[in-house]
């Protein structure tokens, strides 16, 4: 077992690696759960079955204009779209893992403070599996 | 972001207010006004993934001008630590194009009326400034 730093971390959104402009995300998966409970349960406890799985993808970083990988290039105007999106969390490598899926860019923000950096973030509703593979 | 190759280029971004010298790091004597580029308080490595950013943190230009008790260096100081016109520190770097970095905001600026330089008591004012650029 080994530990993974997340400046390793590679995101590409349609095929575009916007890896040099982010400063975070996350891929939070879960799963719906249906109360299976009957009458005089065992121990007076609660059972559930599990549901449907679902995930959620955020990813936010620095402003940068770079043609065609640029935060702004890749995302603004594709609100809505289902982008192909691909996560190594652990980097680029033989053996390591990698997240591939397709998801709805429901929001891309981009932030203006007065006394810094141009900032930007984007939040994808993920449609369908997450494939779940490891790099050759 | 090579450090030395910033501060190079701010010399020669300094260099385009009239009158002002900008002697190398570690000139031995100068004759103000002078700017003096110094150090970074700090380097921020991997600002965003797989090596897009770095930033350096308060890097500091210090600019001497006469004698500390007399008005007229003062009057000479205002005119750098000005926000606009042909003597403003701030404007003259904020306008500048730069190739060894990717932007560069003066932050703030402070004043040391007890600076000394080579064993002279001269008025300073102290540019605090904030650049990122790219990490390779």
């Amino acid at each position: 077992m080994t530990t993974a730093h997340g400046k390793l971390t590679v995101i590409t959104v349609a095929t575009k690696d916007i890896s040099p402009y982010t400063k975070n995300s996350s891929l939070e998966r879960s799963a719906k759960t249906h109360d299976t409970t009957g009458y005089a349960p065992t121990g007076d406890a609660t059972t559930y079955a599990g549901g449907l799985r679902d995930a959620k993808f955020t990813c936010s970083g620095m402003y940068d204009n770079t043609a065609s990988t640029g935060p702004r290039l890749v995302l603004a105007g594709q609100e809505g779209n289902s982008l192909a999106i691909v996560r190594k969390v652990e980097g680029t490598g033989t053996g390591k893992p990698q997240d591939a899926f397709n998801a709805i860019l429901e929001k891309y923000t981009e932030t203006n403070p007065h006394d810094d950096m141009v900032t930007w973030s984007a939040d994808f509703q993920v449609t369908g599996a997450i494939t779940i593979t490891t790099q050759p | 972001m090579d450090l030395d190759a910033v501060s190079q280029e701010i010399r020669t971004a300094l260099g385009g207010i009239t009158g002002l010298r900008v002697p190398p790091w570690g000139a031995e004597q100068i004759q103000p006004p002078a700017a003096i580029v110094a150090l970074p308080e700090r380097i921020n490595y991997d600002e965003t993934y797989g090596r897009g950013k770095d930033a350096y943190e308060d890097l500091a230009v210090v600019i001497l001008v006469g004698a500390p008790e007399t008005r007229a260096s003062r009057k000479t100081l205002a005119a750098y630590a000005a926000g606009s016109g042909s003597k403003s520190v701030k404007a003259a770097l904020e306008a500048y194009a730069w190739s060894t970095c990717e932007s560069l905001t003066v932050r703030w600026c402070d004043f040391d009326a007890a600076a000394t330089y080579a064993g002279t008591a001269l008025l300073a004012a102290i540019f605090h400034i904030d650049i990122v650029g790219k990490g390779t």
